[in-house]
């Protein structure tokens, strides 16, 4: 949940073009509490979630779905490439991800 | 799979050479407008479903030896040969498929979009390697990955909101609205805001 209302709280930051103390302002809490909330780190409640991104001026809408075996079909096939391959590439991610922070 | 994970070049010169008309969407997408996420494992697209272009797709990635991705089938797929009536059932929204190249998803209707009718209205091209690569807007694709609303879609939209951030504050008035430019992971630099 974390990472999801991390995610949640800063696409809709900005999208709406607010800055963190902007969007802590309107929705009454701290800065530091939506750098925690965007990172992670802290896991705010569904109440203090849906707060926080009507303040940035969207709705939450939840839907239930059929699961998407779009992932678990994936994974079974990387499971089947050689480890050597797949550890190059995770390397080459992760030198990537580093490198964009 | 290399470290480069997917030949995606290959999957898009067999595209082209067949005359398959589509759109890249998805993370690879993402990619090739050079937005930094974590890269993809798959390509997705989505094809103009008119019944030629239905049958030159089959044809294309049939030189790619497809077989059939599922959680219930092995993991390195069912062999299957298509063909246009593949594709042509109505119900069917999303095929996965592993090929030579690796994972290749065929979205018929991504979320939140009508299909390639809808994608192809605001698609660029992009030079990928020396290909030149359909690919949805990056709008188009934040569009899709919200109204899909999987936990993993909202992982790479803030990423993606804030290049569109960028990208609209660093745009120059006087620059023209040409869906054309050059770029893509292997040209870094050549393709910005202001070559559009």
């Amino acid at each position: 949940m974390s990472r999801f209302a991390g995610s949640l709280i800063e696409t809709a930051r900005v999208r709406a073009g607010l800055t963190q103390a902007e969007l802590a302002r309107r929705a009454r809490t701290s800065q530091s509490a939506i750098a925690f909330y965007e990172a992670g780190t802290r896991s705010p409640s569904m109440a203090t979630l849906e707060r926080i991104v009507r303040a940035a001026g969207f709705e939450m809408r939840i839907q239930l779905e059929a699961p998407d075996d779009h992932d678990a079909s994936l994974d079974r096939w990387l499971d089947t490439i050689p480890s050597k391959a797949r550890k190059a590439f995770e390397d080459d991610q992760r030198r990537r991800v580093g490198a964009s922070r | 799979m290399s470290e480069e994970g997917i030949d995606a070049r290959r999957l898009f010169a067999v595209l082209n050479s067949h005359h398959v008309d589509y759109v890249v969407i998805g993370g690879m997408a993402v990619e090739l407008h050079e937005v930094p996420v974590e890269r993809t494992v798959d390509v997705d697209i989505t094809p103009d479903t008119e019944a030629d272009n239905l049958t030159r797709l089959a044809r294309a990635l049939n030189k790619l030896h497809p077989r059939l991705r599922s959680v219930d089938l092995p993991g390195e797929g069912l062999p299957i040969r298509l063909d246009r009536k593949w594709f042509a059932d109505p119900r069917l929204l999303m095929m996965n498929l592993v090929t030579d190249v690796g994972a290749v998803d065929i979205s018929f209707r991504p979320s939140g979009t009508d299909g390639y009718v809808d994608l192809v209205r605001g698609r660029v091209i992009i030079d990928h390697k020396g290909i030149e690569v359909p690919v949805a807007s990056l709008e188009d694709v934040a569009r899709s990955k919200s109204a899909a609303g999987r936990a993993k879609d909202f992982e790479k939209l803030p990423a993606i909101e804030r290049f569109l951030r960028d990208r609209r504050t660093s745009r120059a008035p006087s620059e023209g609205s040409e869906a054309r430019w050059t770029g893509g992971p292997t040209s870094r630099g050549r393709r910005g805001p202001g070559s559009l």
